[in-house]
């Protein structure tokens, strides 16, 4: 390759255009790593920590791992196919169903769920680096008002310079950081050897008394938390050309991580009433333990939010004005909120994480549903590579004025779907989600909104390239 | 410069994509199998060694 031809290749790994074969180098092992330094992260152990909430540990355990294994399919299955065929990110993905305009809705969708997710990683590290510096008696309680904010922003001053070089920051950083996953293991071997009978005996604190239902809201967990890949799955599965070498490194690098690092927060949360590790291990071992501890919710939490800011960076890139913006400056835009979350509202964002969650399914499971309707059903996976970047009157993804009523339609009602079958806020439920879920019949009445509302309204009137 | 308005870098890379030869692959049987193994068939057997241990 001629140094021209790099610096391109370089422009558009930090770009939203198509990548080429020639830079799309990423094999099965690369993606399965970057992968696997994304999903794992402390986020497993809130999420361990909510279905410890309602499941004992081996239930919690199947209903968590079953979920975790759902969701990803789901999303492998909805996003991945026009990414890897085309070297795109997830936005790029949603433009034959939402349209040429369309699109800012799952962006905006996207930007939302990494703030949120970044920010409470961070919150996370921060909480647990104060907690450790009290106990290491470096610091006093009263003195820590300023701590996790300054934290905050010198982990955002870290990921901004990781990715400075684009994607190659993000591999480079998933090679050292994928290792934290090894002492997530020797963390839950450490409170299973010490304290099994504890936990095999542990009760849930908030069980509902049916064990349906306590069942089926451990598989919502699962399958909810790993909806959450959506947003993050483009930008790197773009790296590899063939979704052969992508399947399995997909489903065990981004899937099977969740429901065993969350074992710790489930364990966490029932024998001794905490899901951080941080603060668990130095009940358990001492200090030394808890300094390990600290160290992997650093690596952890970092390797994914270099992740998320990459993703979120290159889903900017498809708004026309940022289309020219610098990369450092797209960096900025991008890592700008959690800091601002960090320094004005860490503990009420931190304190609400079970309706972040359910926002998120809420959100992206009709996106899923739709998607799969639409590239399989409606599409039969044929895909206009040039619609997906040009928009202009006549261009297949154009519809009416740039948005598609029928993907509109589609995800309102499975908006109204999921809210029927669990309120994101109580979390009271309706039949027959014991025995369905919510995400799974939202993302089927959703995929079959789209497809009626497209039959009906969008192909008769020739739109949409179908 | 541009094309109808587009980078000429992104109209050569749009153009080259065009032709299936330079686009990557989408899901094989392979895939499939493994995907269905991986997050369909293993998450039932799972739910129901889980529900009945």
């Amino acid at each position: 390759m001629t140094t021209t031809e790099m610096q391109i290749t370089a422009e558009a790994d930090k770009s939203a255009w198509p990548l080429l074969p020639v830079e799309r180098t990423w094999g099965s092992w690369k993606l399965g790593i970057s992968l696997a330094t994304a999903a794992a992260a402390t986020w497993c152990y809130i999420i361990g920590e909510y279905v410890g909430y309602y499941l004992g540990f081996g239930k919690g355990f199947a209903a968590l791992t079953a979920g975790s294994m759902i969701g990803m399919l789901i999303v492998a299955v909805a996003a991945v196919p026009i990414c890897i065929r085309f070297g795109v990110d997830s936005i790029a993905s949603t433009k034959p169903q939402f349209g040429s305009k369309g699109w800012i809705i799952p962006a905006a969708m996207q930007q939302i769920s990494i703030v949120g997710w970044n920010s409470l990683l961070l919150i996370f590290f921060a909480k647990s680096t104060t907690q450790l510096l009290i106990a290491l008696g470096i610091t006093a309680e009263g003195e820590t008002s300023l701590l996790v904010p300054v934290t905050i922003f010198i982990a955002c001053a870290l990921v901004f310079l990781f990715l400075l070089k684009g994607s190659g920051g993000l591999d480079r950083i998933a090679k050292i950081l994928v290792a934290h996953v090894l002492i997530g293991c020797w963390m839950l071997y450490i409170l299973l050897s010490q304290r099994w009978d504890e936990l095999s005996n542990a009760k849930p604190a908030y069980a509902s008394g049916d064990p349906v239902w306590d069942y089926t809201t451990g598989v919502e967990i699962g399958i909810v938390s790993l909806l959450s890949w959506w947003p993050y799955i483009g930008a790197m599965v773009r790296m590899a050309p063939r979704g052969r070498t992508a399947a399995v490194p997909i489903m065990i690098g981004m899937g099977a991580p969740v429901p065993l690092l969350s074992l710790i927060g489930v364990a966490g949360i029932l024998v001794l009433q905490v899901s951080d590790p941080a603060q668990w291990l130095r009940t358990v071992g001492g200090p030394t333990y808890g300094i390990i501890a600290l160290i992997f919710v650093a690596a952890a939490n970092l390797g994914t939010a270099v992740a998320g800011v990459y993703a979120s960076a290159i889903g900017l890139r498809h708004f026309p004005m940022l289309d020219k913006c610098s990369w450092p400056m797209l960096l900025l835009l991008t890592v700008g909120p959690v800091i601002l979350v960090g320094f004005f509202i860490p503990e009420l964002f931190f304190a609400n994480f079970g309706s972040f969650l359910a926002f998120i399914g809420v959100a992206f499971a009709p996106l899923c549903g739709i998607q799969i309707a639409d590239y399989y059903v409606l599409r039969n996976r044929r895909i206009d590579v040039r619609g997906l970047f040009v928009g202009k009157p006549g261009s297949p993804y154009r519809f009416w004025g740039g948005w598609n009523p029928a993907s509109l339609i589609a995800m309102a009602v499975g908006c109204g779907v999921y809210m029927y079958l669990l309120n994101p806020l109580t979390y009271a439920s309706h039949k027959p989600y014991d025995f369905t879920t919510a995400s799974l019949p939202t993302i089927v009445i959703a995929g079959i909104v789209h497809v009626i509302a497209t039959k009906i309204l969008v192909i008769p009137a020739r739109k949409g390239g179908y | 410069m541009t094309t109808e308005g587009i980078p000429a870098e992104l109209e050569r890379r749009i153009s080259l994509l065009e032709n299936p030869a330079n686009q990557g692959e989408d899901f094989d049987g392979t895939s499939w199998f493994w995907l269905i193994v991986l997050g369909l068939a293993l998450p039932v057997a799972i739910l129901i060694i889980g529900w009945l241990s």
